[in-house]
């Protein structure tokens, strides 16, 4: 059995509490778990909505924040434990993609200046004209030209423009993995189906994988292979995307998948439901489900303690709750 | 006030836009955001208005409400509110009176713009003072009360700061503050946008469910179409600066005509099968030099010679529904 | 080794300089006047006889050269010999003008560039690295600010036997170096979370690369708007620490003589041309630094320059 390309065992990641600071600790991300096989390409989707911990997974993937506890395993190699000529080798297979596609650039210079950095930085090219072929290239992979936008300033260009751009970015050093953190986001409904098209394409042409990171489950049912749900930092059921977002099985995702609006008249949202007023509180370290305010099923044991991912079917699918216990 | 009977025959109209036009005059030239759009909302009705970022939406939402800021301008057109009030052409005094009275907005992002320093009903206490003068105290409370009933919130909000609440209930405090005098129309700019699945869900069954209660009329801005599906009766596309389809939103979503919005509907992801993935340019011209003809022409697949020169008008092809393309065939009888 | 420049490649190389950013004419309008102004030390003396400037080198109390005498206020009226007319100590204003404005500019000048120098490495330090660093350099920073500058300098300059205007700036600057830090502290900061320092960090950018490469450009409109506070603030300071008698009083500056002025009641005795000249001077000086500061925000704000063409 080869190594895989991405092990990430148990990670915790824990903000603020310090001595100095006066707030309470947050608990941003929970034991998760999960892995990549370096022999096939895949799309992983790791989906939640605003504080469910999918940027911090983001981040700590990325190596811009520690881990509070637990392993991030590239290749083999624990993250945290590199130096830092490590940690630059690391950015040759690990890239990223991220939301805003305006805030990226730098304002002050043309949009070549993000693939002359990188070219510089890595060595990629020995010669100018070696590294406008790079560039060129890396461009039509995202069916662009590079004569009509790299002399251009970032506010020149429209979203869809620029995220693709990004996206020939990370595929200038041919990385292994791309992250993508919400890519599609704040493009226009009807240009997200290239970019997202282009993750296919590099996943099947390149072998090129990704961390899907998104909080709209109908584009990643589109393009993701797997899929992690997260609830407040914790998993709460993954599995294969059809799988899962066709048969929900936690509590939570239910609720989730009930209330995505269909583009249909006719099946409207079928029941009204209504929230709990308070907020849940994020500061609870030990203790129970988190969604235990929310969900209709709840017991006792589901306030005293946390439910382990159980089966629930064949396939690698598993929820977090206590109604799959079947011991 | 405004209590909407349903009856069909009798339904008036709430707000007539016509021919709205809005420019921006920019160093690099004269940039035409709104190019004469004309669609009418019915009382008690909730039309959804989409299209994608730059088709001007916004920019028309602003004009109805005469909020266009420099560069903006608004170039022309009448917009007439419950058949008598011409928006665009009351003096300073009577426009402020008409605004949140008669028709009032919950701008994108609404949520985030709440006083941090006010509690929530004193914010709400400031709009209706504002415009109908000084309340007996106990008279206010109560009133205040009602309206964080009629969004869904409990009454101990009352007393809250907004950096206290969640994002959904922050929204539906400023939904609450849209609804406070009794308007004949609402205009929510991307009311959800912000906000999570759930949550969102939550406060667009607040939304429906004052519009049914109070017969409020809505203008609602999106860009999201299942939602659109969810709560609107009719919608009108536009697409820069042009509308090129106002009918039911059975029609839209299940039977549209023209071409943009079949490439809308074609582009929504759904949930429910595996599409393989519609590929379609962006926006392919200059909003400073619209082309001769069609506004649509250089994405069209169906492009013709006529389209290129002559613009479609929208023309009505069966009650209620309009669109603007040579290709549709049928026109109503005037 | 020379090469041989085509006529070709000349006229291009010189179309790319036209159009570069850095040629924005508001910057080169200030810039050049600043410049200017801190040339008339070495082109003063061969326009005019500056020795004029020294006490009794002149009639006194002369008008500018088109105006009339007037005897009831009591000066007399003027002559080519002295186109701006003279002062009650017998100073020819011309050439008071032309040795006082570099002073002035100077004192500012080096005390706003030793301000910010300061600034930019404590600033960056403070706000790229964190941590204690942080800490230390805001303690450091903020309580400085409390300290009353001008007392401070009083009691320090009349400790000093010689005062001449290198000392005087550097002494200035001791006050003004926390201002900078703290503004280029702070926008260290929010810049740090924008998503393009987080992308050269992942293209492999080292910090210092990181800092100078993306950071800086994008301060420089702070960078600019402080350094112009801060020269403002040096010259008012150094006009306060004239006022007070503990200038340089022998060389001539541009406060120094605005008090002599209002000491002799030069307003109630109509001539305005003691004050005035000084005043004009001091404020072109201000707004050719205000000239510089927009320039420079068109230039690392491209959207603003779009305007420009």
């Amino acid at each position: 059995m080869t190594t895989p390309l991405l092990e990430i065992r148990n990670a915790t990641k824990i903000y603020g509490g310090g001595f100095l600071s006066g707030s309470k600790p947050v608990v941003a991300l929970q034991n998760f778990n999960l892995t990549l096989p370096a022999d096939t390409a895949k799309i992983v989707t790791i989906a939640g909505e605003s504080g469910s911990g999918k940027s911090t997974l983001a981040n700590l993937v990325l190596g811009f924040t520690p881990l509070s506890s637990g392993q991030i395993l590239f290749k083999g190699h624990d993250l945290g434990k590199m130096s830092r000529a490590q940690r630059f080798e690391y950015r040759r297979h690990v890239q990223a993609v991220f939301q805003d596609p305006y805030a990226v650039y730098n304002p002050f210079y043309p949009v070549r200046h993000i693939y002359d950095m990188v070219i510089k930085n890595f060595k990629l090219a020995n010669s100018k004209r070696e590294a406008d072929d790079l560039i060129e290239d890396a461009l039509n992979v995202v069916g662009m030209q590079g004569k009509e936008v790299l002399h251009k300033y970032p506010h020149q260009l429209s979203g869809g423009q620029r995220q693709r751009m990004m996206v020939a970015r990370a595929y200038l050093l041919k990385p292994e993995l791309i992250v993508a953190d919400e890519p599609v986001s704040m493009v226009d409904a009807s240009l997200r189906a290239m970019i997202l098209d282009i993750m296919l394409r590099l996943r099947d042409e390149s072998g090129i994988s990704f961390l899907y990171i998104t909080h709209d489950l109908s584009t990643a049912y589109q393009v993701g292979d797997d899929i992690y749900l997260l609830y407040q930092g914790s998993i709460a059921e993954h599995g294969e995307t059809v799988n899962v977002i066709e048969n929900p099985k936690h509590p939570y995702v239910q609720q989730l998948i009930s209330s995505i609006p269909a583009p249909d008249p006719d099946l409207k949202w079928d029941s009204e439901i209504s929230l709990p007023d308070d907020e849940e509180a994020r500061t609870r370290i030990e203790g129970g489900c988190r969604f235990y305010n929310r969900c209709p099923h709840h017991w006792d044991r589901c306030w005293d303690e946390h439910p382990p991912l159980y089966a629930v079917d064949g396939a690698g699918h598993r929820a977090a709750c206590f109604l799959y216990d079947d011991a | 006030m405004n209590r909407n009977d349903g009856n069909d025959a009798g339904r008036q109209i709430a707000l007539d836009v016509r021919d709205l036009r809005v420019h921006y005059h920019t160093p690099e030239g004269e940039v035409i955001a709104v190019n004469g759009i004309s669609f009418q909302v019915m009382r008690g009705e909730l039309l959804g208005l989409v299209g994608e970022s730059g088709c001007g939406k916004t920019t028309a939402a602003m004009g109805i409400l005469r909020l266009v800021q420099p560069p903006g301008r608004i170039m022309g057109g009448q917009v007439i509110l419950k058949d008598k009030i011409d928006i665009l052409a009351l003096d300073k005094e009577e426009l402020r009176r008409i605004r949140w009275t008669e028709i009032s907005l919950i701008p994108q992002g609404a949520m985030n713009s709440l006083n941090p320093t006010m509690k929530v009903k004193d914010q709400i206490k400031d709009v209706i003072e504002t415009h109908e003068g000084r309340q007996p105290k106990q008279a206010l409370k109560e009133r205040i009360l009602d309206l964080l009933a009629m969004v869904g919130l409990p009454s101990r909000t009352y007393d809250m700061y907004p950096h206290e609440l969640s994002g959904g209930m922050k929204q539906r405090v400023c939904i609450a503050m849209g609804i406070a005098l009794d308007p004949t129309l609402v205009i929510a700019d991307e009311p959800t946008s912000a906000l999570d699945v759930i949550v969102q869900r939550v406060v667009a069954q607040t939304l429906l469910d004052i519009k049914n209660r109070m017969g409020v009329s809505m203008i609602m801005i999106g860009h999201d179409m299942g939602l659109m599906a969810q709560m609107a009766d009719r919608i009108a596309v536009m697409y820069a600066g042009n509308l090129v389809e106002v009918a039911s939103t059975r029609t839209v979503l299940k039977n549209p005509q023209h071409p943009y919005t079949q490439l809308l509907i074609e582009s929504i992801p759904s949930i429910k099968e595996r599409k393989p993935l519609k590929l379609t340019e962006g926006l392919t011209h200059d909003l400073r030099n619209p082309p001769p003809g069609c506004i649509f022409q250089f994405r069209c697949p169906w492009v013709q010679d006529i389209c290129r020169v002559q613009k479609p008008p929208l023309k009505a092809i069966s009650p209620g529904n309009h669109v603007a393309c040579h290709l549709v065939e049928k026109e109503m009888p005037a | 080794m020379t090469a041989t420049t085509a006529p070709a490649s000349l006229a291009a190389r010189m179309t790319r300089l036209r159009r570069s950013p850095w040629m924005n004419w508001k910057l080169l309008l200030g810039g050049g006047i600043l410049l200017l102004m801190l040339l008339m030390e070495f082109y003063g003396p061969l326009i005019w006889d500056t020795e004029m400037a020294k006490v009794g080198s002149a009639p006194t109390n002369m008008a500018p050269v088109w105006v009339e005498a007037d005897k009831k206020l009591g000066f007399k009226e003027g002559s080519p010999e002295h186109p701006l007319g003279t002062e009650s100590n017998g100073r020819d204003m011309l050439a008071l003008v032309l040795v006082a404005t570099p002073r002035s500019l100077k004192v500012g000048l080096i005390a706003a560039t030793v301000g910010i120098v300061v600034g930019i490495i404590l600033g960056f330090a403070s706000g790229f690295l964190g941590g204690w660093v942080d800490t230390i350099i805001r303690i450091l920073s903020d309580s400085w600010m409390t300290i009353p500058g001008l007392a401070v300098l009083i009691v320090i300059a009349s400790y000093v036997e010689e005062f001449n205007i290198n000392s005087m700036a550097l002494l200035i600057a001791i006050f003004s170096w926390p201002g900078p830090t703290r503004v280029i502290r702070s926008q260290v900061l929010s810049m740090r979370e924008r998503g393009y320092v987080q992308m050269a960090q992942l293209s492999g950018a080292s910090t210092p690369k990181i800092m100078f490469q993306e950071m800086m450009p994008n301060l420089l409109p702070y960078l600019a708007a402080t350094f112009t506070a801060t020269v403002s603030g040096a010259i008012l300071a150094a006009t306060g620490l004239e006022l007070l008698g503990l200038g340089p009083t022998r060389i001539p500056t541009l406060g120094m003589t605005i008090s002599n002025a209002l000491r002799s009641s030069a307003i109630l005795r109509g001539m305005w041309w003691w004050w005035g000249f000084p005043i004009i001077m001091l404020v072109v000086i201000f707004i050719s630094l205000f000239l510089v500061t927009i320039g420079l925000d068109e230039i690392a704000n491209p959207r603003l320059r779009g305007a420009q063409r």
